[in-house]
Order: C-alpha cells, then sequence, then structure tokens
C-alpha cells in the first residue's frame, strides 16, 4: 500500500511542478538548486537551525495537512503514510545532514518526524475569537480568517521573536516565518460578491487590498523590528532588507490572486512557491518578483473588470 | 423598468436566444422553466457577470448598473474561516440593524459559517442580500435547502421588499411558491420567454403546464413501461 502510495505523491508533485509552463519551470528548477545549496550549506555550518525550521515546517504541513480525513477514514494505520509524507519532504534534508555527520541533527528531526505524525491539532475548522479579530478592519476577512487559523503559531512564532531578539538571528527568522504564513491568508480566493461589497474601482480595489495588508503586518512585526534595533542596531538594514523582501512578495500573492482570481477557489500553490523560492530564498532576485507584479497587476485588472467595471 | 432588448448568451452553445422581456418596477417577477432553459444564465447576464454577445439590458433607460442590484445566487460561498457577523459586516448599510434582523434569522453569527447547516448559509447570505439594500433584487432558488418555517419568512420579507418598492426576480423550481408570490411569471423555455402570465391567469397557466408535462410524461413512461 505504501509503495503505491508514494507512487500518487510523487505524481502530484510532478503534475503541480509541469502544470506551471516550460519558462516558470525552468526558473523554478534554477532555484530549488539554489535551495539545495543553501540547504547543504546550512547543514554544514548550522544544522540547529535548518533542523528547528524544518521541524516548524513539519508541523504546520500536518496541522493543514488536507488529507486527513481521507486517510484516517480508508487506512486503518493512517500514521504510516503521514510518516511517508514527512519523510518524502525530509529526504534531501537527512540527506544533507548525514552527509555532513551531523548525527544529533539527524536524530533529532527522525524523531520529530515521528512525533508529527501523533499530531492531531485541527484550528481550520473552529470558531475561534479573539480580541485581535476586534481590531482588524471589516474588510480585511483574509487577516480575521488567517489569525483566526493560525493563531496559535503566528502567537508562538511571535512571542519566541520577542524572546529570543538577543540573539541575532532570531527576529530575522521569525519574520520570515511569519511573511510565509501571510502569504497562506491569500491561497484561498472569496465569492465575488465579497469584492463586489467593496464597491470600488479595481485600481482603488486592489490599493485597499495592499495597503491594508502593508499596514497590517507592519503593525504585527513593530514590535520585532523595535527588539532587532535595540539589540543589534549596527545591522539594521538586515531587517529593512527583509522588510522590503516579505511586502514585495505580499504585494505579489495579492496581485497573483486576482490575476488568477477563480470564485471559491484556492491558487495554485506552484505560482506561490515560485514567488517563495524568488523573494524569500534567494532574495537577490526580488526584482524578478516586482517585474512579475507588475505583469499580474495587468492580468488582475483584466480579471476583476467584469465584478467592478460598474464602480470605475 | 429593466428592459431586456434582444439578448443573446452563449457557453459555447446558445442558452439566451435573442430573449426580450421587460420587467416593471415594484413587483414580484417569477422565471420559472425546466432545467437547462437558462433561468440562472438570464439572472447572471442581468447582474452582469455574463456579458450578452448581442443587445442590452436598460433600467429607466439607462445601462443596467451593479450599484442597483443584489444578486442572492442558488449555491451560497463564503470565505473559511469568518464569522457570520465578520460576513455581515463587509456590505456598507449603517441603518440595517444587524441585532434586529436576527431576532427574526436566530443565526450563531460569532460562530464560523463553515459550522452553519444549508439553510443557516441561505438565511446569512439572505441577510447580506437585505443589508446591501438595492432597488433591484434577484434571487435565484432562495427557498433551496430550507424549512417550511424560513420558506414562510422569506415569503413575507419578499412581499414587505415589494411594498417598500423594490423589484423582486425571482427564480424556483417549484411553480405553487412562485404563483403564491408573484406579480407576473415569465415561462422560460429553450433560452427565450414564452409567455408571460399575470396574477388572475396564474391557475390557468399553473394548470396548462401540468397538463403538458403529464401528458408528455404519460406518452415517455407510456414507452417505457
Amino acid at each position: 500500500m505504501l509503495y503505491p502510495f508514494i507512487k500518487l505523491r510523487l505524481k502530484q508533485v510532478f503534475r503541480t511542478i509541469f502544470g506551471i509552463g516550460f519558462f516558470r519551470l525552468s526558473l523554478f528548477l534554477i532555484f530549488v538548486a539554489f535551495l539545495v545549496a543553501g540547504v547543504f550549506s546550512l547543514s554544514a555550518n548550522h544544522p540547529s537551525y535548518l533542523t528547528m525550521a524544518t521541524i516548524f515546517i513539519l508541523g504546520m504541513i500536518q496541522i493543514k495537512h488536507p488529507d486527513k480525513i481521507f486517510l484516517k477514514t480508508h487506512f486503518r494505520h493512517y500514521r504510516l503514510f503521514y510518516l511517508m509524507d514527512c519523510l518524502l519532504i525530509t529526504a534531501i534534508i537527512f540527506f544533507c545532514l548525514l552527509w555532513h555527520f551531523q548525527w544529533i541533527d539527524a536524530v533529532i528531526l527522525l524523531l520529530c518526524c515521528f512525533a508529527v505524525c501523533f499530531l492531531e491539532v485541527d484550528f481550520t475548522g473552529k470558531t475561534r475569537n479573539t480580541k485581535i479579530q476586534d481590531r482588524i478592519p471589516n474588510v480585511c476577512f483574509e487577516w480575521k480568517a488567517g489569525i483566526r487559523k493560525m493563531f496559535l503559531p503566528i502567537m508562538i512564532l511571535w512571542i519566541s521573536g520577542i524572546a529570543g531578539s538577543f540573539l541575532i538571528a532570531v527576529v530575522p527568522v521569525v519574520v520570515f516565518f511569519l511573511g510565509i504564513l501571510m502569504l497562506e491568508f491569500y491561497g484561498e480566493t472569496e465569492p465575488y460578491q465579497f469584492i463586489m461589497a467593496y464597491e470600488l474601482g479595481i485600481k482603488r480595489f486592489l490599493w485597499q487590498k495592499i495597503k491594508m495588508q502593508t499596514l497590517l503586518f507592519s503593525t504585527m512585526i513593530l514590535p520585532l523590528i523595535f527588539m532587532f534595533l535595540i539589540f543589534h542596531y549596527q545591522y539594521w538594514y538586515i531587517i529593512g532588507i527583509e522588510y522590503v523582501v516579505v511586502i514585495s512578495l505580499h504585494i505579489y500573492i495579492i496581485l497573483l490572486k486576482y490575476a488568477l482570481y477563480v470564485p471559491n477557489s484556492r491558487i495554485s500553490g506552484a505560482y506561490s512557491m515560485i514567488g517563495l523560492l524568488f523573494g524569500l530564498i534567494v532574495p537577490i532576485f526580488i526584482p524578478v518578483i516586482w517585474g512579475l507584479s507588475i505583469y499580474f497587476y495587468f492580468k488582475a485588472k483584466q480579471r476583476l473588470n467584469i465584478y467592478l467595471n460598474d464602480y470605475d | 423598468m429593466i428592459t431586456i432588448n434582444n439578448i443573446c448568451v452563449s457557453y459555447d452553445i446558445k442558452i439566451i436566444d435573442n430573449l426580450s422581456l421587460s420587467l416593471s418596477d415594484k413587483e414580484i417577477h417569477g422565471i420559472v422553466g425546466l432545467n437547462g432553459a437558462g433561468k440562472t444564465t438570464l439572472l447572471n447576464t442581468v447582474f452582469g457577470l455574463k456579458k450578452p454577445l448581442s443587445g442590452e439590458i436598460l433600467y429607466n433607460g439607462q445601462k443596467l448598473s451593479k450599484k442597483e442590484i443584489s444578486y442572492l445566487t442558488t449555491e451560497n460561498f463564503f470565505y473559511t474561516g469568518i464569522t457570520g457577523e465578520e460576513y455581515l459586516s463587509l456590505f456598507k448599510n449603517k441603518k440595517f440593524d444587524v441585532n434586529q434582523w436576527n431576532e427574526l434569522f436566530s443565526l450563531p453569527l460569532n460562530q464560523i459559517i463553515s459550522e452553519y447547516s444549508t439553510g443557516m448559509k441561505k438565511k446569512l447570505a439572505l441577510m447580506g442580500i437585505l443589508k446591501q439594500n438595492k432597488p433591484i433584487m434577484i434571487f435565484d432558488e432562495p427557498f433551496n435547502g430550507l424549512d417550511i418555517e424560513a420558506c414562510r419568512m422569506i415569503r413575507t420579507i419578499l412581499l414587505r421588499l415589494k411594498e417598500q418598492g423594490k423589484t423582486i426576480i425571482i427564480t424556483s423550481h417549484i411553480i405553487e411558491t412562485l404563483t403564491n408570490l408573484c406579480d407576473y411569471i415569465h415561462y422560460l423555455e429553450a433560452g427565450k420567454i414564452k409567455y408571460t402570465k399575470g396574477k388572475n391567469e396564474f391557475d390557468d397557466f399553473q394548470q396548462e403546464l401540468f397538463e403538458a408535462i403529464e401528458n408528455k410524461n404519460n406518452k415517455l413512461i407510456g414507452n417505457i413501461c
């Protein structure tokens, strides 16, 4: 049973990758190479950072595992499938850790793969009202829903960021992960009634979305930046550059969402992955993100025209 | 007055074929037709979600704008992870008292919408339409998935909206629902309005329609068993 499952998973991965077209696929492969090189280097110099980041990502994937119900209802040993997923995701990282004889980290990662399979938390389907939602403007439904779905990981990250801000890497790493989590806020498309409820023209609608995202994200990470500047003011440019990169990526994801807008669906993970690779993992390529954002802005204008043409 | 002039709409095949129709103000207009007759396509076109290949739709002589219409679709979609209250807060209307209306609908507005039943989602979508408070209101199968109490309540609300001067367009598969509610019924067949009937003709219309369907069914079923 496991062999067909692995085959199916690989098929899904290949289908997603090839679904993005030849040009983007070439870029994707180049940046996968960069990513692997980054992981390889990190596993030699800072294996514990790599291990911690991988465990966090595995935890997030497990919480949001889309096949959970299917696997639970169809297979008795469904945790074996979870384990397979974890091992497939971490295969390259294991390889890199073992290559550099980082036995302790490799063992910790392996144990965490087992532990993650027993993680049975699901925040997505439950009402979780906090005071934070009240402070978010009504029009930012992505944030209201996003905070509700990811309250715990966001809070853990944010508090860890504040608590560990005396260490130079902590705040940039936390901002990096918060930036990634925010991308997920825009992974789902809303019904067209939501777009029309704004009663704004297309330009003003897109501007409003970008403005609110930037404002809310900046508000959220402001204390982190403040703490970073207190302890490491001489490295202000690190957090400055990271802020620009993350905001650029958020603008990209918003424009991408509306460029490919189909009511009540999800935007392709492959497209967001490209943005992630371009922007966060290889930030020197941020001009490519800016170029793509301009391209998607015009596509978004076309796509939204049918819904907002009467409000211009 | 909404005036639909010779519109043609197509999704690969022609769904609406040279359809013309006048819908008078402050009345309830029912659109009835068999499955696939083009009811939802017609409503989508009136709302502006589908552009007609030809023809035009006017409201009091001007091009009909989305600013003047609200539309309750057959299936109601929401955004996962937001509460009913947050959904309603998207629509701008300070005069609309959500709590007062909710005494009627009894929805758990502080719960996320994915925890709602189908009927509750329909009621929430209806509250959204009411909050928009537009002069033209379109309801595509508003009674689907609702219990008898909710159906009667919606009927009363629609009649009240008509009294307030709204123009209402409604579709339903259940002819009795429309005959009890509408001022006019427009019968759609193969993308065209076959006939329009006023209130005093409803009984004859209903009988004729049922007889025609019965004859057709008897003939077809007689061939099979």
